[in-house]
């Protein structure tokens, strides 16, 4: 069977809740298998993009804080540029630092430089370069936004400064501004990909690896002290050779992008590393499967108001309509009625009630489940 | 050179092989060789994540590494 060429376009730090606002995107969008209800494991680029590329949460894949950014378990998870590579695939990324993702398996690894970089022209000419391969994987990290929001919200604002929390329609009329940018760079490169004939051998998947805070929460000036949906909210379009793709409304996980492209690829799941938590999203794409994924995120934050270096200590667990949130360094937890409350307003958390208790149960099981070590020693 | 994908034949009584084959076939194992090399693959993970553990100098240096991309990154 013909192998695709696989090209994954990450827009860093994109909201969800504003891709009607990149036109070019979404015409493309329409195009593809467009998973509009994603969540991200972690909502920060180098916990979220090593579950990305394992298949695993972050606590299971070793990458569960900002500090163990080199943590990631590289004897016992198997990642996708692994798989692909010993598939006779040229694996190649162009990312903003080499933390970002885990290097197994890369043949090469360039990185750019975020306040110099013109990424259209250094993304097309790694796109022109890496069409006479065989086959290949290339991921092509687009940083713009992340690089506007440290300029302008980052350095000039701490996560409890008032001017900034005061001021959410200005934050999010700035935030906008970034798009625009971004929404040429999208269509400067997939005209060039169309253009250098890779559309009948390739897939492409483009996605978000989380949101960014507008300043909705006191305490979260970007992203990564929380998770709330302005940031664990995500979105992944894989458009395929010969298919006219769909928008699946379903809850999914970023975690299935992995499994789902070992599927499309007809790589067996090797199973003497750790099992794979995501799975496939072909049986949504193929309406085989109708149903929402149950999702768990988590973060530990650099700053805010329970600064966590070292571990994850914020974890929630997500269906369609209620979120529950487990707030480990103070104890505390929060429930939301996502249907009433889409804005995670009203804390309805009460401990005996049972739909809380039902997911309290689940999410301190997943917790547990992934933090629990191999016992046996030599 | 040893490739990746290249595989060697280890020996393991025969009594052990089958109980370790009884416990991958109830765990959804694919083959006991996959359950073997799982099990291998977990021992030794953790004994070389308890061996740079101590080594506080390695510690000490991969977090200022990682400190130093943080700070490139604008977060620090």
């Amino acid at each position: 069977m013909k192998k695709f060429n696989v090209i994954m376009l990450l827009l860093d730090g994109l909201r969800l809740d504003r891709l009607y606002l990149c036109h070019n995107l979404s015409n493309i969008l329409k195009k593809t298998y467009f998973f509009s209800n994603m969540i991200t494991a972690a909502p920060y680029t180098i916990a979220s993009l090593h579950s990305v590329f394992s298949g695993l949460y972050p606590t299971k894949n070793g990458v569960n804080s900002y500090f163990n950014a080199n943590k990631f378990k590289k004897g016992i998870c198997k990642t996708l540029t692994q798989y692909l590579h010993e598939d006779s695939y040229y694996t190649m990324a162009n990312i903003i630092v080499d933390s970002v993702i885990p290097s197994q398996g890369f043949d090469a690894i360039s990185i750019h430089d975020e306040y110099k970089d013109d990424l259209v022209k250094l993304h097309k000419d790694i796109i022109t370069d890496i069409a006479k391969k065989n086959k290949f994987f290339l991921f092509l990290h687009y940083t713009n936004i992340h690089t506007e929001n440290i300029k302008n919200v980052a350095k000039k604002y701490t996560d409890f400064d008032e001017e900034y929390f005061k001021n959410y329609e200005l934050n999010k009329k700035n935030y906008n501004s970034y798009l625009k940018k971004m929404d040429l760079y999208v269509k400067e490169i997939f005209n060039h990909i169309k253009n250098s004939n890779l559309l009948g051998n390739t897939i492409l998947v483009i996605f978000s690896d989380h949101g960014t805070s507008n300043g909705e929460k006191i305490g979260e000036r970007m992203y990564g002290s929380f998770t709330y949906d302005y940031t664990i909210k995500v979105f992944c379009s894989i458009l395929m050779p010969n298919t006219k793709g769909k928008e699946i409304k379903f809850q999914t996980r970023i975690i299935d992008i992995m499994p789902t492209l070992l599927d499309i690829s007809n790589i067996d799941v090797d199973d003497s590393y750790e099992h794979l938590q995501g799975s496939s999203l072909m049986p949504l794409m193929e309406g085989k499967e109708k149903k929402d994924r149950i999702a768990f995120s988590e973060t530990g934050g650099l700053y805010g108001p329970w600064p966590s270096h070292h571990e994850h200590n914020v974890f929630c667990i997500r269906t369609p309509n209620t979120k529950l949130v487990f707030n480990k360094t103070p104890n505390t937890w929060e429930m939301y009625d996502l249907a009433k409350d889409p804005q995670e307003k009203k804390n309805t958390y009460k401990e005996n009630s049972k739909l809380a208790m039902k997911l309290k149960k689940i999410l301190l099981e997943h917790i547990k489940s992934n933090q629990s070590q191999f016992k046996l020693k030599v | 050179m040893i490739f990746l994908d290249s595989k060697e034949t280890i020996s393991i009584p025969a009594e052990l092989a089958e109980k370790l084959r009884k416990r991958a076939e109830s765990a959804g194992f694919s083959s006991l060789s996959s359950y073997v090399t799982y099990i291998l693959r977990q021992v030794l993970s953790n004994i070389e994540t308890e061996e740079e553990t101590k080594k506080e100098s390695f510690t000490k240096k991969g977090e200022e590494e990682v400190k130093a991309k943080l700070r490139k990154l604008g977060y620090l």
